[in-house]
């Protein structure tokens, strides 16, 4: 956790310096300011000198006023320091996430990723800011004190060492225990949480089940078991202020029997005793800060561990661009590739195959033959176990990763949209397409119907995650979006599926249009949609199973026949575009 | 307090129910009130041993002062040190009160989260689907964690605190008004003093903590949007763009954050100060009154560390008393979603025997609409003879999902019957109607657990045999056996080794387990590969045997083989009857088939 904090503290080290620097001076003049009161009893009260009892509150008046500047400057500077650490540790960890190759992404979720950019660095950003303000005193305040008691007397002294020593590791050793427990506790947060969503979300299946009393069970358990945890968690340190507190008291009290011995010997003053007791009192109101600490350290803990997993992942995607293509025509080939996730069985196999600049190849399967994948392959999204990928005639991995990304415009199975409008979720920030260009893509996809219904045109807000739309109207965009880049390469990943039949059979036949020349990889479940293409690859169970055009496979390929007779059936009126 | 805050973002803040009123109810859910109450009053008597201590440190000075002064008396060891043990007694004593008070209170607000989130659970059972439909789920999920975190916090520390507080500074008045009562005056001057300047910066520093919450939302939603979409930000070299964008965000909330801190941050000093300008006040006036011969060394010391009790109780009070607020504002957050109106079922319902239920159903007249004035189906009839295929058919958004939501008795309707055999549905109660039916939407819906589980949830205690024979019946045993760890598999929404279509064969099979009598279907495959959808496709074929189907139909197939069509546009039923009885209708169904 420290080697954390001190990577991004570095650069802000004058201002951590200033801050420590006038904590410093903060305790300092506040011990000052105590000891002043001997100066009172011994120099005033104990000869009656009242102009000096005034005098010395002058001064102490004025030491308050100058304490209360240094806390200003500490104030101005842990805020300074705490908000530039955060701000530089949330942007590393965005800029993780999007470099992050889809691969590495999958690995981690985005649930997790998403808890660890927002409420761990939070946690992390709360902790500094008391660090700094707060916690960072008591180190100070504590050699301070003993420097101060020491020249008072050393065996009182050494009785305060060994109740701070004793407080310290008390604390140290207990919250330390408390990690586990902690750690439990956020988890069994998160079932509840899990549990809560599918009830809001599957409201409709529960009430057609009316199993009421199962729900109540299940949830039941989980609440308690998340209570249980948490009370063991917690009994674990509720008591450490407290205990705490009866060490130093304690200490006190031994501190008056022993003061008293010494004052019997001479060795201390009264005044000296009275001090002494200032002193005390004075750490003992800094441990207040202990339950702030006992209590955030632990989640703290696991908030550092949660984000270095992050901003240390080594990624497995690494961009080595060492050769650039000579040529820009969008020609692909898959030589004997292989793919499986961290060492499980293979996802695809053995996947070989050459796509001509200018020509359209569609892949058809069952779900799970590992048609996405191919097209994550070709998009560099995964690296292959096995197996070479060439485009326009090189290596993949030896291209620059942009220069790839730029050469294919990849519409995704998922439909995503962006909060955004209309025209970025086209454009992309690509400032090469104009307005014209987007409304002219939505004509194509038939987005344009869509955008005559939105208020603003190119200029409506989506909705997060397009929920102003529906699924056939977000395939539509995401389509759009494709078709608008300039790229040599096109991949549509089961991008018709949610479109009406006749709606699709009309955005295919301008998308061909349009997309006359290039390269152009698909997707598709059903046949009505690649029956056109130059090349068909029949996938089962991550092999080839036979390629060759719809004519071809149709008399030769088994598995081609079973899936076309399977979708002739039912659909007399769904073919009349073929 | 000062009202100042009135129409302010901060007012919105504070409770709406008075603090008796939100007190009373929050302590219902307190198991055995007596507790608190023995926890609060082990407090108070902790506190007082407490406030003791001070004053008996003052008096042990004295002694060893007099002894300083004329040493010639000589120390008395047996009174010093029964001085001392009385001294350790109260320390002791008075922290292990305290221990016991927290591990009380801890037990009292875990029970009270357990209740909370027990009735929020329970009360999820029973909030209208009407709710559930106009309200986000992350709303609702907010209540569930945020909440309810920070009304166990007001259970266990804020009220606590705010009276540790409370107790603290009216016992060490008492004790320094017993001493001296014009020294007393210093404090009685400081810290009304302290309450009104800390009122004064919390009312400057809410606006800009509001703008700083406002800042890490826009910032983090953000976020949310990059890492949900982060496939798209791959696939279009959206990584620089996006940074850039995000830096800015990060800007603002850099901005906000420093001003929020800072201002803030004086809290403390300022409390610091006016304590140290209270000892300093103390040590000048004690001093004199030592010189005058009014005050003791030893009450002297009494009154310094008196004067430090009073710092932490200055320092926080104020935020206490915030913590105790928004602590209520969560309790009424949380009660008011609790006391949302139940969908209950009224006195005289009468028992359906699910068994004999044959399956015909009514629409007779039926008026409806989400809203109060917007009627969306207006005079709907038409009937379904038991055991028959009823396609629902016509473009989005034309209310398929609301006739579902009607038979379901999801939504009640506002004119006219729905029937079932003849009686009214509303004579039922809500559950066991809805027992005679079996439904499958389009989103399938998985929760965590094993796949065994998923699909035995539609019966009341399945055999492994049952869920074995119902996967058999709509084919999807033979995928479940192909995964690792067979019926064993967890699934889940965020994890899922199954695809669309495998995941609505897992429902079938959950449905055909139920039995129902009479079925709703949602026909619509898009995403499913071809085999998994013929799959899909024959186990519903098979399960529509013998049973009254509802069918929200995709394929002219299905179409054309229904008894009956139900044509819809625009929220409204717009035709009815068979394929044939439609086509010589020749209106907007026929219009439609045609175009296909």
């Amino acid at each position: 956790m420290i080697s954390l904090l001190r990577r991004y503290l570095r650069k802000y080290l004058w201002e951590t310096v200033a801050n420590v620097v006038f904590v410093i001076a903060q305790v300092l003049l506040q011990l000052q300011v105590v000891s002043m009161t001997k100066v009172i009893l011994n120099k005033g009260v104990k000869v009656g000198d009242v102009p000096v009892i005034v005098n010395t509150s002058v001064v102490m008046l004025l030491m308050t006023l100058a304490m209360g500047v240094s806390v200003v400057i500490a104030s101005y500077m842990s805020s300074r320091v705490t908000a530039c650490v955060t701000f530089d540790l949330q942007e590393d960890i965005f800029k993780k996430i999007v470099s992050l190759s889809q691969y590495d992404y999958s690995r981690f979720g985005g649930s997790t990723l998403m808890t660890r950019a927002t409420s761990d660095v939070s946690n992390i950003q709360l902790f500094l800011l008391n660090f700094l303000r707060s916690c960072l005193l008591v180190p100070f305040v504590i050699v301070g004190l003993i420097i101060a008691t020491a020249m008072i007397s050393l065996g009182l002294c050494a009785i305060l060492v060994v109740a701070f020593a004793l407080t310290i590791a008390f604390m140290v050793l207990k919250s330390k225990q408390s990690i586990p427990p902690f750690n439990e506790y956020r988890s069994s947060l998160d079932r509840l949480n899990v549990l809560m969503r599918e009830k809001i979300e599957g409201a409709r299946s529960i009430r057609a089940f009316g199993r009421r009393q199962y729900e109540t069970e299940k949830f039941d358990a989980v609440n308690r078991e998340s209570v249980d945890v948490s009370l063991e968690a917690d009994y674990r340190i509720y008591f450490l202020t407290p205990v705490a507190l009866i060490i130093m008291n304690v200490a006190v009290v031994v501190i008056y029997y022993l003061g008293s011995i010494e004052l019997q010997s001479q060795i201390v003053s009264i005044s000296d005793l009275i001090l002494f007791f200032q002193y005390v009192t004075y750490f003992i109101s800094s441990l207040a800060l202990i339950p702030f600490l006992v209590n955030t350290l632990p989640k703290v803990v696991v908030s550092v561990a949660r984000i270095r997993e992050v901003l240390d992942f080594e990624e497995t995607i690494v961009n080595d661009p060492k050769t650039a293509p000579a040529r820009c025509d969008g020609e692909i080939t898959f030589k004997n590739v292989i793919f499986g996730y961290d060492g499980a069985k293979d996802v695809i196999a053995d996947i070989s195959f050459h796509a001509k600049p200018g020509t359209t190849t569609a892949f058809i399967g069952a779900t799970g033959s590992g048609k996405s994948t191919i097209m994550y392959l070709l998009d560099r999204m995964y690296d292959p176990t096995f197996g070479e990928i060439f485009v326009d005639g090189v290596d993949v991995r030896d291209m620059d990763l942009e220069a790839l990304r730029s050469r294919i415009s990849f519409a995704s199975q998922k439909t995503l949209v962006l909060q955004d409008t209309v025209y970025n979720n086209i454009a992309m920030g690509d400032e090469t397409i104009t307005r014209d260009d987007a409304k002219a893509c939505c004509d194509v996809t038939m987005f344009s119907e869509v955008l005559d219904h939105l208020d603003n045109g190119l200029d409506s807000e989506m909705a997060q995650g397009g929920m102003n739309v529906s699924g056939g109207q977000k395939q539509r965009l995401s389509l759009a979006r494709a078709i608008a880049r300039d790229a040599e390469i096109y991949v549509f990943d089961d991008t018709f599926s949610a479109l009406d039949l006749k709606t699709e059979a009309m955005v295919r036949k301008s998308i061909k249009e349009r997309l006359a020349g290039r390269t152009v990889i698909m997707v598709a479940q059903k046949i009505s949609t690649i029956r056109d293409a130059d090349n068909i690859i029949v996938l089962e169970k991550g092999r080839i199973a036979a390629q060759g055009t719809h004519g071809e496979l149709l008399a030769t390929c088994p598995v081609y026949q079973e899936i076309y007779e399977s979708q002739d059936y039912g659909q007399e009126g769904g073919e009349a575009n073929g | 307090m000062a009202e100042k805050g009135q129409g302010s973002p901060a007012r919105r803040r504070k409770p709406t129910r008075s603090y008796s009123a939100n007190l009373r109810s929050l302590l219902s859910y307190v198991d055995g009130t007596w507790h608190v109450w023995v926890a609060i009053t082990v407090l108070a008597i902790g506190n007082l041993l407490l406030s003791f201590a001070p004053r008996l440190a003052g008096q042990v000075t004295d002694y060893l002062s007099e002894y300083a002064q004329n040493r010639t008396a000589g120390l008395d060891p047996q009174r010093l040190v029964g001085m001392l043990v009385l001294l350790a007694g109260l320390y002791v004593a008075g922290n292990l009160l305290t221990i016991v008070t927290s591990k009380m209170m801890m037990k009292v607000s875990r029970t009270v989260t357990y209740r909370l989130r027990r009735d929020l659970q329970d009360k999820l059972e029973r909030l209208s689907i009407g709710y559930l439909d106009t309200h986000s789920a992350g709303n609702i999920m907010s209540r569930v964690t945020n909440d309810i975190t920070t009304v166990e916090n007001l259970v266990e520390n804020s009220i606590v605190n705010f009276l540790v507080q409370m107790t603290i500074i009216v016992l060490v008045f008492v004790m320094m008004v017993v001493i001296e009562p014009r020294l007393a005056l210093v404090y009685v001057a400081i810290v009304p003093l302290a309450f009104l300047i800390m009122k004064l910066i919390t009312g400057r520093t809410r606006t800009e903590f509001k703008r700083q919450q406002n800042s890490i939302g826009l910032l983090n939603g953000y976020v949310g949007d990059i890492v949900e979409n982060h496939m798209l930000v791959k696939a279009y070299g959206m990584e620089d763009a996006s940074k850039e964008h995000f830096k800015e965000l990060n800007k603002v909330s850099f901005d906000a954050y420093m001003k929020s801190r800072f201002f803030s941050g004086f809290i403390i000093p300022i409390n610091t100060m006016l304590n140290n300008l209270g000892f300093i006040l103390v040590a000048l006036f004690g001093g004199i009154m030592i010189v005058q011969g009014v005050l003791t060394v030893g009450e002297f010391l009494a009154f310094l560390l008196y004067g430090q009790m009073l710092n932490g109780p200055m320092t926080s009070i104020s935020n206490s008393m915030n913590n105790i607020q928004s602590g209520f504002s969560a309790f009424e957050r949380v009660t008011d979603l609790l006391d949302e109106p139940d969908v209950v079922d009224g006195d005289d319902v009468i028992a359906l025997d699910v068994a004999k239920v044959e399956g015909r159903i009514d629409f007779s007249h039926v008026r409806f609409g989400y809203v109060p004035g917007k009627t969306l189906f207006h005079d709907v009839s038409f009937s379904a003879e038991p055991s028959s295929l009823i396609a629902i058919v016509g473009p989005s958004g034309a209310g398929k999902t609301t006739l579902i939501n009607l038979l379901m008795r999801f939504y009640d309707i506002d004119g006219g019957t729905i029937s079932l055999d003849g009686t009214d549905i509303t004579s039922y109660g809500r559950a066991e109607l809805r027992r005679a039916f079996g439904m499958v939407l389009q989103d399938s819906w998985v929760f965590e657990g094993t796949i065994a589980e998923n699909i035995g949830y539609g019966a009341d205690d399945p055999t492994k045999d049952d869920i074995r024979k119902a996967a058999e019946m709509v084919g999807c045993d033979s995928f479940i056996n192909t995964l690792p760890q067979g019926y064993d598999t967890r699934v889940s929404e965020e994890c899922m080794p199954l695809s669309v279509g495998e995941k609505q064969l897992l429902v079938l099979a959950r449905t055909v387990i139920s039995d129902p009598k009479i079925m709703i279907l949602d026909e619509a495959t898009s995403q499913m590969d071809t085999r998994t959808e013929a799959l899909v496709t024959k186990a519903m074929e098979r399960m529509m045997r013998g049973r009254t189907t509802f069918v929200i139909a995709h394929r002219l197939f299905t179409i054309k083989n229904a008894d009956k069509i139900v044509f819809m546009k625009d929220g409204d039923v717009r035709e009815v009857g068979s394929h044939e009885e439609l086509m010589a209708k020749n209106g907007l169904y026929a219009e439609m088939y045609r175009s296909l």
